[in-house]
């Protein structure tokens, strides 16, 4: 498989938090087409808590697009000036109000990587120390301490649905049983 | 956790794929505020089983990334097309595999913050090779692979679509409870 040539590219839109783009490209066959898709300004970080006993942190969050309440880890957008571990901190912290004293790197992916030019950082924190969360004025966070066999069942029943949430716990939901079976 | 009243929706921009819209909203807390998002056809995800331990997925270079790696059978819900429908018409047109069983394994947003778009996931099994039907601009190629290969896949990131691997996990889920039931 040969790389598209870029013929042309141009936004389309952009607001603070996203852009859309269109790009005219020529595939190694010759086939000539327009591609549309979004951006984000530098990515995004998942971040899977997980307190000693081996409950997992989430929090329940309104979902304005979908008008319905979502079971998530924390997640959120990197700012430009951050690095992913720096933005992977803050979110927990804003968040679900615990901080880390370690935020291991998991993994990286792409969300709807034919659709969304951007990366997700995956994180697990350990050493949680609770404090007070700070939500921004449009976050309404709930916290809610779930064991692994509960976040199974979450996403079996529908209750969890964000993506995001759905693959941090793929990549981690080992590695937190295994050191949960050493407890 | 109070719902939030939407005070306008608008089209900020349209063209035959998606639509961007945008809201301007109150919270149930009463901060006001603009939400842009992405507006499109729903879609599906499909993993086809062969038998026990070989699943169909595919290899796909990914235009926005530059990159290639391991995904699986994805596609637009047509309007009015029933989502069962287009996970099996899929199958036919990407994989080449006909299924005599379609099962529906839940639902994923993969971008709720930005997109109304859901994605539909299924597991096909009874599995009929027939002629593959892809558009021009599909560069697709049917990859055979172990569970242990998928989850190695994802690892190494040679899979690394949240889309594919979000359905991956939805089918290790249902294998799993299958199993636990047997």
């Amino acid at each position: 498989m040969k790389p598209w040539e870029t013929l042309s590219s141009e936004v389309l839109h952009k607001n603070p938090w996203t852009s859309f783009h269109k790009d005219r490209f020529r595939m190694p066959n010759g086939f000539e087409g327009d591609y549309y898709y979004m951006k984000t300004p530098a990515g995004s970080v998942v971040i899977v808590p997980v307190l000693a006993d081996g409950r997992l942190v989430l929090h329940r969050e309104y979902r304005y697009l979908f008008d319905r309440v979502s079971l998530e880890f924390p997640c959120g957008g990197i700012k430009v000036e951050q690095t992913p571990d720096v933005a992977a901190h803050a979110e927990l912290e804003e968040e679900t109000g615990y901080k880390a004293q370690v935020m291991e790197y998991i993994h990286k992916i792409a969300p709807s990587n034919g659709m969304f030019k951007e990366y997700s950082d995956i994180y697990l924190a350990t050493g949680l120390t609770d404090g007070d969360a700070k939500p921004d004025k449009t976050e309404e966070f709930e916290v809610v301490l779930m064991t692994p066999e509960e976040v199974d069942q979450a996403i079996e029943e529908k209750e969890i649905w964000d993506g995001f949430t759905i693959i941090a716990w793929q990549l981690t939901r080992q590695k937190v049983l295994d050191t949960i079976n050493k407890l | 956790m109070k719902p939030w009243e939407t005070r306008s929706t608008a089209v900020d921009y349209k063209n035959e794929f998606f639509k961007i819209m945008k809201k301007e909203f109150v919270t149930g807390e009463g901060a006001e505020g603009e939400w842009f998002y992405h507006e499109n056809n729903n879609a599906i995800t499909a993993i086809g089983q062969l038998d026990e331990d070989q699943f169909v997925l595919i290899r796909e270079y990914r235009y926005v990334h530059d990159r290639q790696g391991i995904g699986v059978i994805a596609g637009a819900i047509d309007p009015g097309e029933d989502h069962r429908d287009t996970a099996a018409r899929e199958f036919v047109e990407e994989a080449g595999y006909k299924a005599e069983t379609v099962i529906h394994l839940g639902q994923v947003a993969s971008v709720p913050a930005f997109s109304k778009e859901v994605w539909e996931c299924y597991l096909l099994r009874d599995l009929t090779k027939v002629e593959a039907v892809k558009e021009v601009y599909e560069e697709i190629e049917t990859v055979i692979l172990s569970a242990k290969e998928i989850d190695q896949a994802i690892l190494s990131g040679e899979m690394w679509d949240s889309n594919a691997i979000a359905a991956w996990h939805m089918v290790k889920l249902f294998l799993e409870k299958e199993a636990g039931e047997l």
